[in-house]
């Protein structure tokens, strides 16, 4: 039985300038110790989706038009607020994308760590500063005792951004949603983050969705992608199907336009055009316009999952009989 | 910490000169002085007058003297109050003005912070419409309207003050509501302000997925980093209220430091004028300390070394 367990949420924000459907009918499940990787390009929904999950988007002006998400038979999605804090950061925790953000610059990190704890289990303060302090050492920050009682800015980028896994360690969540945990970071740091979360899930099981527009982020630590389009789901798939056989062509063109160490190309591949207008009226497929195998059908209807296999599927007419005419 | 605190202080002395230099030459420059009246005197008393006071003198020798007795904690004589020093009128008026200035500044305080964290608890909300709209009403009502209805409701329908006047302690309480409620109004809006700017920030976000209490973020997450513009402008408002207000002390005929800075001006009694500048300006100075510490009590990210 999956540990969460998403069908058909719907996210809209409700703006002056129109509707924008940030996420129209999102559908996926996460297993027991399983690490998810949601890609996508800047505003795909992908945040927007899990922000909705944990109810941390302002309402309004975003609404949640429908869909549940399924954990321990409570659905996320109606629970009182009440019963969701109780979830948020104890049974779910998040990590941020800007580090140098996300931690309030006014309060220490013990505060800032030793919180969560006396919230959620009641600890006393000391028996909770012991157990973060702890919680620091395990994200592998050096003389955690000293650093604790620091401020944030006294911290680095990286260190900082370990301080945030080392909170979402705290209660032993048992899912983690990191929201592009690497994109603020320095791209040596980026890879010791990756490295931390690799190690981190691996050692005690975490259930992990890792949100990124960095496909080589996903591609070291997932088990399962999951890529999103204009607030739509587009294809889904294990790490080996996503990266050896992509089916949908937004997939295809994002791989093709990744830089590769093997091939002496002058020019980056880039898909043409740019994503549609949020407030655009949806009909067809959203990828059409810059779709390199557009057919007519595409711009009109809804548009068929593919199914190649239990859990490689794809939204597209090409089915993949008319790929394997196409190719020949 | 402690040589920051003593070398903003040290800082004094040159302000204190140049508030001192600027004042003199500024007073003997408006027209008249402080022995002209309606009334002709002999040219004899004239000259007797202005010997007394080194008026005769030349200006730059007045000026000299004058800083002199300043180096000595001498605020010379008042020129207006005949046998009275400025040093006398500053001791026995500024205790009225000030305590009716610490009423002031405690409902100020506490009327406008709670206001503002009470408008800003919950943002474009009808409980931060009428808040604000108190506030905007509290900025645009003058003391001279405020405070005749205060003696109105509470001195003359209620009796439980003195009319007018300053008998006892209690007196006091009504000028300082009526200063206060102008400067709650100005907090009020500050801290609202300075709130929600916080309220915006990632941080904020980050406790909530912490699964805090509203309560807790606002108390502990949101209120530090809210309350600095409210604490910038405690400085000057606290100057300001301390020292006395020409218009309340008038209405509730206070024996205040306010009404005797105004007058010392139209009356220009130079001395007291220039004394009751430099006290201001030592308060300014020693408030804005304060307020500097507050800061880096607040915000961890400022130091002082």
């Amino acid at each position: 039985m999956p540990l969460l367990q998403v069908e058909d949420l719907r996210v809209f924000f409700h703006t002056y300038a129109g509707v924008i459907r940030a996420v129209d009918g999102l559908s996926f499940s996460l297993e027991p110790g399983q690490c998810l990787g949601v890609v996508g390009e800047s505003g795909s929904g992908k945040s927007a989706a899990m922000m909705a999950l944990l109810g941390l988007l302002p309402q309004p002006p975003a609404k949640i038009h429908g869909g549940r998400a399924l954990f321990h038979h409570q659905d996320l999605l109606c629970l009182p607020k009440r019963e969701l804090r109780k979830i948020r950061g104890n049974k779910i925790a998040m990590i941020f994308q800007d580090p140098m953000t996300s931690l309030n610059p006014y309060l220490r990190i013990s505060t800032q760590m030793t919180e969560i704890l006396t919230t959620h289990e009641g600890v006393s303060t000391k028996n909770a500063l012991s157990r973060a302090i702890a919680a620091l050492e395990q994200v592998g920050i050096a003389d955690a005792s000293r650093a604790i009682v620091q401020y944030p800015h006294q911290f680095s980028g990286g260190m900082r951004q370990r301080v945030m896994i080392a909170m979402a360690l705290l209660t032993k969540a048992e899912i983690i949603i990191a929201d592009e945990p690497t994109t603020a970071l320095d791209v040596t740091i980026q890879a010791q983050i990756i490295e931390l979360l690799r190690s981190l899930q691996q050692r005690y099981g975490l259930s992990l969705i890792l949100v990124t527009h960095d496909l080589g982020v996903v591609a070291g630590i997932s088990d399962h992608i999951l890529v999103m389009y204009n607030g739509r789901l587009v294809e889904r798939g294990t790490v080996e199907d996503i990266f050896y056989r992509p089916s949908h062509p937004y997939t295809e063109g994002l791989l093709q336009a990744l830089p590769r160490v093997d091939q002496q190309h002058q020019h980056l591949y880039a898909i043409p055009g740019a994503p549609p207008l949020p407030t655009a009226q949806r009909q067809g497929c959203s990828f059409a316009p810059r779709c390199p195998q557009v057919m007519p059908m595409c711009y009109e209807g809804e548009v068929p999952w593919v199914a190649i296999n239990q859990q490689h599927q794809y939204l597209c007419h090409l089915t993949t009989e008319l790929k394997e005419g196409a190719a020949r | 910490m402690l040589g920051y605190i003593i070398r903003r202080l040290l800082q004094v002395i040159p302000v204190l000169w140049l508030v001192a230099t600027s004042t003199f030459f500024l007073m003997h420059a408006a027209p008249g002085g402080p022995f002209d009246s309606e009334r002709q005197i002999s040219a004899e008393i004239q000259a007797n007058i202005n010997a007394r006071y080194h008026l005769d003198e030349p200006l730059g020798k007045q000026y000299l003297r004058y800083l002199q007795m300043l180096a000595s904690g001498d605020l010379g004589p008042s020129f207006r109050y005949a046998d009275r020093s400025v040093n006398e009128i500053i001791a026995t008026t500024f205790p009225v003005s000030a305590m009716v200035g610490l009423i002031g500044l405690f409902f100020a305080l506490s009327i406008g912070l709670s206001t503002g964290i009470f408008a800003a608890s919950k943002l474009n909300s009808w409980r931060d419409y009428s808040a604000m709209l108190l506030a905007l009403l509290g900025i645009s009502l003058p003391s001279f309207v405020v405070g005749p209805l205060m003696i109105l409701l509470f001195s003359i329908k209620l009796g439980w003050f003195s009319v007018s006047g300053y008998n006892r302690l209690q007196d006091l309480l009504l000028p300082g509501l009526t200063m206060g409620i102008m400067y709650a109004a100005f907090f009020a809006r500050l801290t609202r302000g300075g709130i929600s700017e916080i309220i915006r920030q990632d941080f904020i976000r980050t406790a909530k997925a912490k699964g805090l209490s509203n309560t807790v973020i606002m108390l502990r997450h949101t209120l530090k980093g809210g309350l600095l513009p409210a604490t910038s402008f405690l400085g000057p408002a606290a100057t300001a209220m301390l020292t006395g207000s020409l218009v309340v002390e008038t209405i509730f005929n206070l024996p205040g430091l306010g009404r005797f800075f105004v007058q010392s001006a139209l009356n220009r009694d130079y001395t007291l004028v220039m004394g009751c500048v430099l006290f201001l300006a030592v308060l300014i100075v020693i408030m804005n300390l304060l307020v500097d510490l507050a800061y880096a009590f607040l915000d961890p990210r400022v130091t002082y070394d």
